[in-house]
């Protein structure tokens, strides 16, 4: 296989993912252009492309998102909340059912009491499909302190879930004002 | 997820977060299969391989043209109705002499150009399976090493053979000949004070701001890139097309603008503000008169360019390899690490055909001043050299990386 072949097998692969994850960053619109900086960073080094790829390319988006951080505060302030909007899980789509709305408002909603570092190294195994291993390489940390930040970000996940469960049983109708934006039409029964 | 699972000894925290995925994020809700595969395109015929992509501004030159074919003749009109009347009222001036005025690239002739093609004549050379461009590409930046500040400069040759025709592919070739190097000499007494690296960094722009770019001083090795997916050749805003959709094309004024209008609705990275449509239009336009179009398009993507409103025309300009010609500018800069920038293409009037696509320094930065880089600088270009019919694919030199 030539490299190009390499570079469109992991492109027709990877993209849908590493759009997934550059919009969980900064929204839809900055994550199509993180997405495209990433593949052309890609395509650069086809010719020693890492294996597995996608761990590598979730990691230069990750990295290009601090750039954008870094660079371009405004920017990156305006992209970030989208992003947000989107992980607080604002939008409620007709035909969900409403005991299904709720577990996900719950979970959101413990999602985000949590530290940053837990939350991205939650996300990237929950929604963004990666194993322990190849979250460690997107963060660039050993194995072995990824098991670990892992095993505590977990506990303390569980933690949050099980309080706002509990708190959800006993008041139903109070919750989420605080944590969601705008649009909530459709408050959860 | 239900409740009861979780209530029931020990929840899976992960698989409750996993099930509560905004549908926002789900990969297979957010992929829109076309964007998809034109970024593809984008990125893999990207000629520029290994050089700063501008994706939104860059004109694709390469395109190739039968221009050698087709004679096509630029006039310039001063805009009668337009506002220099108090300047030529007094003394007739020759006309002429409103275009000397322009070669600053301060002050256009703020007319319309009309640039009409000879179309009635026909095509001279017969079509053949390969359209060929030679491109010479010079592009300069700004590198620091060891607390040293210098200009570099790659320069480079390439070439794209474009198949027409069913089972031919297109083939580019770029970094031919590539040396970079430091830019004059008082950037190699800097380059060596800084212990005469071989592998320096300069910023460049990218969609999240500056990010760096590594060159390596030297010789480099050219690239080889197939740039057709099937029978599409040519990326048109945002569609790939096929030579036999590149001969359908509307023919007449209207109707070309019209196809051009729907196309720029449809480009969802298009700026959809006034001045970023002139831009696009002209990119358009610029593009299509680089490809084997028929006479009659190239002539009418002439007459769009000189009516898009904000595009600045200089009579008389010469481009990176000293040839003259006409000055079609844009009216968007480009904020780059090296300062203000403005794109211009450059025609020659006696034959219609793409000289020159560059982008020059408007208004350095501070960085670039202190390597040495005034106001005038072409920054970046591309001079077309060579175009015509081939009957053979190029040959691709055995040290390409493919």
């Amino acid at each position: 296989m030539t490299t190009a072949e390499r570079f469109r097998d992991v492109y027709e692969e990877c993209y849908p993912r590493v759009l997934g994850y550059a919009t969980s960053l900064v929204g839809r619109q900055a994550g199509e252009d993180i997405t495209s900086e990433t593949f052309t960073v890609a395509w650069r080094r086809r010719h020693d492309l890492p294996e597995p790829a996608l761990p590598w390319l979730l990691g230069v988006a990750r990295n290009l998102v601090r750039e954008l951080r870094r660079r371009d505060a405004l920017r990156y302030a305006i992209a970030a909340e989208e992003a947000e909007r989107i992980s607080r899980g604002t939008q409620i789509h007709a035909g969900d059912v409403a005991a299904e709305v709720t577990d996900r408002h719950i979970a959101l909603k413990a999602l985000a009491s949590l530290s940053d570092t837990d939350r991205e190294l939650l996300t990237l195994i929950a929604w963004h499909g990666l194993s322990a291993k190849e979250a460690a390489q997107v963060l660039n940390c050993t194995g072995a302190t990824l098991t670990v930040r892992l095993f505590r970000a977990r506990r303390r996940l569980e933690k949050v879930l099980e309080t706002a469960q509990a708190t959800e049983a006993a008041s139903v109708h109070t919750p989420l004002e605080a944590t969601i934006h705008t649009q909530q039409q459709g408050a959860p029964a | 997820m239900k409740n009861s699972a979780k209530r029931s000894g020990r929840p899976d925290a992960m698989k409750v977060l996993a099930d509560a995925r905004p549908d926002e994020l789900n990969p297979s809700r957010l992929v829109d299969p076309m964007r998809q595969r034109r970024l593809y395109a984008h990125i893999v015929s990207d000629p520029a391989d290994g050089h700063v992509r501008r994706l939104r501004s860059r004109y694709r030159p390469l395109g190739a043209v039968a221009l050698a074919a087709v004679a096509a003749s630029v006039v310039v009109t001063v805009n009668t109705l337009g506002t220099h009347a108090p300047d030529d009222g007094s003394t007739a001036r020759p006309r002429s002499s409103a275009a000397t005025r322009a070669p600053s690239g301060a002050a256009d002739v703020d007319g319309r150009i009309e640039l009409l093609s000879a179309a009635k004549k026909a095509e001279v050379s017969a079509e053949a399976a390969y359209w060929q461009t030679t491109t010479q590409s010079r592009y300069t930046d700004v590198a620091e090493a060891n607390g040293q500040l210098f200009a570099l400069r790659v320069t480079s040759t390439e070439e794209w053979s474009v198949g027409v025709r069913p089972g031919t592919g297109s083939l580019a070739v770029s970094g031919l000949d590539s040396v970079t190097e430091p830019r004059t000499a008082a950037d190699r007494t800097r380059w060596r004070a800084a212990g005469s690296p071989r592998e320096v960094e300069t910023e460049t722009s990218a969609a999240s701001g500056t990010a760096r770019h590594r060159f390596v001083m030297g010789t480099g090795r050219p690239t080889v890139m197939r740039t057709n997916i099937d029978d599409k050749i040519y990326a048109l805003g945002p569609d790939n097309v096929s030579y036999k959709e590149l001969r359908a094309l509307p023919a007449t004024d209207g109707a070309l603008r019209h196809y051009l209008e729907k196309l720029y609705a449809q480009d969802d990275s298009a700026d959809h503000s006034a001045p970023g449509r002139s831009t696009w239009m002209l990119r358009q336009a610029g593009n299509l008169v680089t490809m084997p179009v028929k006479p009659a398009v190239r002539a009418a993507a002439y007459r769009l360019m000189a009516g898009l409103p904000g595009v600045r025309v200089l009579g008389h300009v010469t481009d990176a390899l000293g040839r003259e010609g006409v000055g079609v500018e844009p009216p968007d800069t480009y904020r780059t690490p090296l300062g203000t920038t403005r794109q211009r293409l450059v025609f020659d009037p006696a034959t219609g055909s793409m000289l020159s696509d560059e982008y020059l320094l408007v208004e350095p930065s501070a960085r670039a001043g202190r390597a040495g880089l005034e106001a005038g600088t072409r920054v970046d270009c591309r001079a077309i050299t060579r175009m015509n019919w081939g009957e053979h694919q190029i040959t691709v030199p055995r040290n390409a990386h493919s």
